[in-house]
């Protein structure tokens, strides 16, 4: 079986970041990385891999040259085989264009199921995976928090609602699966398994090769066009206080972003078996989980 | 006269001497050998140049027992015991081999019978026998009814405990006897001798006195044999290999992590116990199972699942058991519950530490616990088994060159609005001061860099930062077993700072000095550091530095592991403290050498160990203990680790935790 994981190479957003145009970092040096979601993709695809025989994986991504980081990545993290689809114009292209691009690529691949992630870092317009599986004529599910081979052929899908809910569904193959990026932590890939990597061979295509030509992506051929671009409104600092139950490391992140947003509260009872199983079901009613 | 020239049942005395020993020293080699064998699973290392050094140390630490004397305090005076027990029957074990040996197995013993050198020594082994004697009563009472937290009243124990004090006994029944048997009356040596008379005065026939003599002497040598074929089979195997693991031991900087040849290295880091070299095994043999190193671990003391002797006796089991089969070239990892990582110990166990040392400190053996358990993160980093905050802290570093998620262009945000000193815009200058990421970006550590600049520009030094140039100096990312990373920085930094031309590199942060003068030579790199609390020392006594008249400010100091233990630099941040306040030093309980860590260390901060309490709030408490208004550090990390608690626990601010430069800065003269 083979899978095949779309990645795509992003701005890191933890450098502070400007509007000017486009999107630029405040650094003298632009860092990238792979998408988050696009990298929980992978490592689905790595686990899979893992606990079946015979899968191969194959990583795709269509951009710039330097575009090239994120397959070495793959390739340090896992991934068999890599292909890069190599032009400078996919960096104004949108999501039509780019889907379009990699269906052609894709289709030669004979492939079983393909993954990417449900929604980019920087466009986050989440529909390459939509118009992928449109163009490759074959079924696509979004929001995958978790997947289960059931037997050869068939998925089983649980897929992100809101309130933490999940849609559980069962999907044949070939198709595509958009993951979530909080379907997973991104899994860590050592710097001697990059430096490995980085020797590796790319295989690199450019658009002649799947058929096209500069007309057929980049802004002119894109349906959407960015009109403009503005920052985000600054948000209201937050007021950093101690807090006992944190534990350092969180208090530094607490002081370095000018106070984080908290996570989940939790708060722990004590007393008589009666009087805590009562205190749960209040909790549960008051959340609207029992109904009342 | 020994009872080995008779015949028994009509064989010689001496046959039956030399099969016995014969039997036993076959067993004791076979034990022995197979040992060695085991150590040669392990990976090559390089522990044998300099050896006359190495010999010296190992005089000077083992025969006089400094390695147990070392770790002596009020509270804890067993290495005294150890020590008698190491010299009595040190003169126990060579007499055996003349009185026995030569005297019983080669016939020597008409030579030795009655000679002044037999009466002196024997004279010297009933005293000896005494204080053997006393030091294995004080055991005795110490494991079993004392029952210090260190030690556990173990079988094994036990039985060493009995079979020492049987051979002493044997020892005074023996020469009472013997002397009695044969009537002969001295006052040397001086127990023998009287119970001798005391045997003579009694109605006892002579030859029943001979057959007792007999007897004992027999069971006496039969139990020495015992002796040598039970030690390399126990846990005092530690008698044997202790010597050697101290003879190897490392001379390289305290607790200096040995490089990573990717091209070279076979595996990355260790998963498997024939990953570690021969001497991380010979380690395991020579534990004693002191206990010493879990009674100071802060990660044992705070309930956490590490604890460093379970760890070397864990992979000592480990190595024993699956030893054979691997001696067979047979893969025993295939075999369920025999993986190293996590059957035996667990990937939290090995997470838990935060390499401040203060096991290898105490370890009167010289075993290197923070070696084995890095090289275990070093394997599980290449496989991509760390937690998620180790991976976010991993991938700041090596994208944007701080583990803290800040870009490298806010590097000198700190020192926003003010002047400093740049490399780059200068030829040359005298020092060259290393922020560190801490001090960087950390808000409450950027105080300590503003202190640091602000005393740099009243004394007049020349100095200048790298500012945007500096990268983390990779100490986080190595003690987190990620060794590829920590390469990578430290040629990137040495590559910049080769570019300009300085004397020394100053930092006030005690990971960077350790890192930069213990850990960079490693690569090529030769710089002459000084932390910052040297540095002022300096400056106050060349008086470029002018206090004010000396306050009274009831101060502590809280040591930093990377400068106290690692670097051994305990008295100058002291001596700048007493350059402040006139009010005596207080010292914590546990202080200098055993200094509780703050918490932060090995990557401690970012790999956060939710199990059992927090050391920082531990340390805190210990804080308190002492009636200080202020507990001085030199340490970003321990400032920022022990802060965090005094905003909780003293929000009153009747503790404030200051770095010594923020001290020095308060005290300058108008
Ligand atoms: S270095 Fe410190 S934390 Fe680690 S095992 Fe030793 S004493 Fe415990
Ligand atoms: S490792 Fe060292 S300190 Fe710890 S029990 Fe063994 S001999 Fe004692």
């Amino acid at each position: 079986m083979k899978i095949v994981v779309c990645v795509k190479q992003v701005l890191d957003t933890r450098v502070p970041l400007a509007v000017n145009g486009s999107v630029v970092q405040k650094e003298p040096s632009p860092i990238y990385i792979m998408n988050p979601a696009d990298r929980i993709a992978l490592d689905k695809a790595l686990e899979m891999k893992a606990s079946l025989a015979g899968e191969e994986i194959t990583v795709i991504t269509a951009g710039p040259a330097r575009a090239e980081q994120v397959l070495h990545m793959a390739l340090a993290a896992g991934a068999d085989e890599v292909v890069h689809l190599k032009d400078e114009a996919f960096e104004a292209s949108d999501a039509y264009t780019t889907a379009l691009a990699l269906s052609r690529v894709i289709k030669e691949l004979n492939y079983t199921m393909i993954l990417c992630g449900n929604r980019s870092l920087d466009i986050g317009a989440s529909q390459v995976p939509a118009f992928l599986a449109e163009s490759l004529g074959i079924p696509q599910v979004t929001g995958v928090m978790e997947l289960e081979i059931m037997s050869p052929g068939r998925v089983k899908l649980w897929r992100r609602l809101e309130k933490g809910r999940r849609q559980v569904i069962e999907c044949p193959l070939p198709a595509l699966y958009a993951v979530d990026s909080s379907a997973g932590q991104p899994r860590y890939v050592s710097e001697f398994s990059l430096r490995q990597a980085a020797k590796r061979r790319i295989r690199s295509l450019t658009l002649a090769d799947i058929g096209l030509t500069q007309v057929d992506v980049g802004p002119q051929a894109s349906l959407i066009r960015v009109v403009s671009l503005s920052p985000p409104k600054p948000r209201p600092k937050k007021i950093y206080i101690p807090d006992g139950s944190l534990s350092a490391s969180q208090r530094m992140s607490y002081l370095l972003s000018g106070g984080l947003a908290k996570g989940k509260e939790s708060s722990l009872l004590e007393g008589t078996a009666d009087y805590l199983a009562e205190q749960i079901i209040k909790y549960l009613i008051d959340e609207g989980i029992l109904p009342k | 006269m020994t009872p080995v020239s008779d015949i028994y049942w009509h064989i010689s005395g001496y046959a039956i001497f030399w099969i016995l020993f014969a039997i036993a020293f076959g067993l004791f080699a076979q034990r022995v050998y197979f040992l060695f064998r085991l150590l040669r699973l392990g990976r090559r290392e390089e522990r044998s140049q300099n050896l006359g050094h190495r010999i010296k140390t190992m005089l000077v630490e083992v025969f006089p027992q400094w390695c147990n004397l070392k770790t002596v305090t009020r509270q804890d005076l067993a290495g005294i015991g150890h020590s008698l027990l190491f010299w009595g029957f040190g003169l126990f074990l060579i007499s055996y081999i003349i009185f026995i040996g030569l005297g019983g197995g080669f016939g020597l013993s008409s030579v030795l019978a009655g000679s002044t050198f037999e009466t002196a020594y024997s004279s010297i082994l009933d005293i000896a026998g005494l204080f053997v004697c006393a030091a294995i009563v004080w055991a005795a009472i110490r494991r079993y009814i004392i029952r210090p937290e260190r030690l556990e009243a173990s079988f094994e124990a036990g039985i060493i405990l009995l079979l020492v004090i049987t051979l002493m006994v044997l020892h005074f029944c023996i020469e009472g006897f013997g002397y009695a048997a044969y009537n002969i009356s001295a006052s040397y040596p001086p127990i023998g001798a009287a119970f001798a008379s005391f045997l003579i005065s009694t109605d006892i026939s002579e030859s029943t006195l001979v057959a007792v003599y007999k007897g004992l002497w027999w069971l006496h040598y039969a139990i020495i044999l015992g002796f040598l074929v039970y030690i390399p089979r126990s846990k005092h195997l530690h008698i044997l290999a202790s010597p050697f693991n101290v003879l190897f031991k490392s001379l390289a900087p305290k607790g200096a992590l040995n490089l990573i040849d990717p091209e070279k290295a076979e595996t990355i880091g260790a998963s498997k116990i024939q990953d570690f070299t021969w001497k991380q095994l010979l380690d395991l043999y020579a534990c004693a199972v002191c206990g010493r190193c879990h009674a100071n671990c802060p990660a044992t003391l705070s309930g956490k699942p590490l604890n460093p002797r379970e760890v070397i006796l864990n992979l000592k089991d480990h190595l024993l058991e699956v030893g054979p089969q691997l001696l067979k070239g047979e893969t025993p990892s295939a075999n369920p519950g025999t993986a190293m990582i996590e059957d035996v110990l667990t990937e939290e166990v090995i997470w838990n530490c935060t390499t401040c040392y203060a096991c290898q400190e105490v370890c009167p053996v010289g075993i290197e616990h923070t070696v084995k358990l890095i090289d275990m993160r070093r394997n599980l980093v290449e496989h991509g088994r760390v937690s998620p905050s180790v991976a976010k802290a991993l991938e700041s570093v090596r994208l944007l060159g701080n583990p803290w998620e800040q870009p490298q262009s806010a590097r000198l945000d700190w020192a926003e609005g003010r002047k400093v000193n740049l490399i780059q815009d200068r030829e040359e200058v005298d020092v060259l001061y290393w922020v560190g990421c801490a001090g960087a970006y950390d808000p409450r550590s950027r105080d300590i860099s503003l202190a640091v600049v602000s005393l740099l520009e009243r004394a007049g030094v020349n100095y200048a930062l790298l500012g945007t140039e500096e990268r983390c100096c990779g100490d986080p990312a190595r003690r987190m077993g990620e060794e590829g990373l920590f390469q990578m920085l430290a040629r990137s930094n040495i590559e910049v700072l080769k570019k300009y031309s300085f004397n020394r590199i100053l930092t006030h942060c005690p990971h960077c000095y350790n890192m930069l003068k213990n850990e960079y030579p490693q690569l090529g790199a030769q710089f002459e550091v000084v932390h910052h609390s040297q540095f002022l020392l300096e400056l106050i006594h060349s008086g470029k530095i002018k206090l004010q008249e000396r306050q009274e400010l009831r101060l502590t100091f809280h040591d930093p592991c990377y400068l106290g233990r690692y670097n051994d630099i305990y008295d100058p941040p002291r001596q700048v403290l007493q350059a402040i306040s006139k009010a005596t030093m207080i010292e914590m309980r546990l202080n200098k050498t055993k200094a509780m860590c703050c918490g932060a260390g090995g990557g401690q901060i970012w790999i956060q160990s939710e199990k059992g309490r927090r050391i920082e709030d531990m340390r805190f408490e210990q804080i308190q203990e002492v009636d200080a208004q202020v507990v001085a550090t030199a340490c970003p990390y321990c400032t920022i680790m022990l802060d965090a608690v005094a905003q909780i626990k003293e929000p009153t601010g009747k503790i404030k935790v200051m770095d010594i430069a923020e001290l020095v800065v308060r005290a300058l003269a108008q």
